[in-house]
């Protein structure tokens, strides 16, 4: 019998842990920084960037996890087909708290008239599967990275390039995610590309919380 | 966008304006400095004392608004409040 061949080699299962340990810790910084300004200044739109980076921070938790698990527990993972229920479960839950995350994020760059029109979050439960799931986390955050250029355009700093360019780098993760069958190193620049878009979140913090 | 000051815009320029009267400005001088009617006045000046961003004094009859340490620290930290909300192109 010919076993076929893991998608992804075991050893990229411990690099990708510490990228979605790295992403879970900014995006837990994030929104803590936002819940501080929600505070002080009751700004709404602070509070979804809180759920929003919040939700985005337990996706990345799950995959930590899983990452780390799939690592120590290869054996299982040697058969492409042989997932184990705790793998599918912390994708499962990566996949619900990121498109909830990328949900809050449309929310918040809805126009005014809309927002108040999109009362209930409808999150589709079809989208729990890896290809159904890229596309749909590609069209919800393509409307945040265009109002995410129009306010680079507008406001030509650069917080808001870094802003800017973080939201590309989680976009562009998920176009790579959707190539990886075509190419398994992809996989790897597609983690590359998530750490540099983290870090570019990061950086707008320390320049905004230093000052 | 609007053209309308937010909430917390005319706070900062209530706070600002008292300030810049070295802590303590007459109610008449906050009407002027943060470009506000009669009773708008009235009403943010009752929530920033209700926050405790500033205190009501009466000195030689006349009434005057202190600002207090979290007005102070409310201005020092807008900064933030605005560049964080600027980063994401969210109107404050």
């Amino acid at each position: 019998m010919i076993s076929e061949p893991p998608l992804i080699p075991i050893w990229f299962y411990s690099y990708s842990a510490v990228v979605y340990f790295l992403s879970a810790i900014i995006s837990f910084v994030v929104s803590l920084f936002a819940y501080k300004l929600y505070r002080k200044s009751s700004i709404k739109s602070n509070l979804f960037l809180l759920f929003s980076f919040l939700a985005i921070g337990l996706a990345f938790s799950a995959l930590t996890f899983t990452s780390i698990y799939t690592y120590f527990y290869k054996p299982y993972f040697e058969t492409f087909h042989n997932l184990t229920s705790i793998n599918n479960n912390g994708f499962n839950f990566y996949y619900v708290a990121s498109i909830m995350a990328y949900l809050l994020f449309l929310v918040t760059y809805l126009p005014k008239k809309l927002k108040k029109k999109f009362l209930v979050l409808y999150v589709p439960l079809w989208y729990i599967r890896f290809t159904n799931f890229h596309i749909v986390s590609i069209f919800l955050l393509a409307y945040v990275v265009i109002r995410n250029i129009a306010n680079f355009s507008k406001k030509r700093n650069m917080n808001s390039f870094l802003v800017m360019f973080a939201f590309i780098a989680i976009l562009a993760f998920h176009l790579l995610q959707l190539l990886i069958p075509f190419d398994v190193e992809l996989y790897l620049f597609a983690n590359v590309v998530l750490t540099i878009g983290f870090a570019s979140f990061l950086t707008m913090l320390i320049r905004v919380g230093v000052k | 966008m609007s053209d309308r000051r937010s909430k917390i815009l005319i706070f900062r320029d209530m706070l600002r304006t008292i300030q810049r009267k070295d802590g303590k400005a007459k109610p008449t001088h906050i009407l002027y400095g943060a470009n506000l009617s009669h009773d708008r006045l009235k009403n943010y000046l009752g929530k920033l004392m209700e926050d405790g961003f500033i205190e009501k004094k009466i000195e030689n009859g006349h009434s005057y608004y202190i600002i207090t340490i979290k007005g102070r620290e409310f201005l020092s930290g807008f900064k933030k409040i605005q560049e964080f909300s600027e980063a994401f192109g969210i109107d404050i």
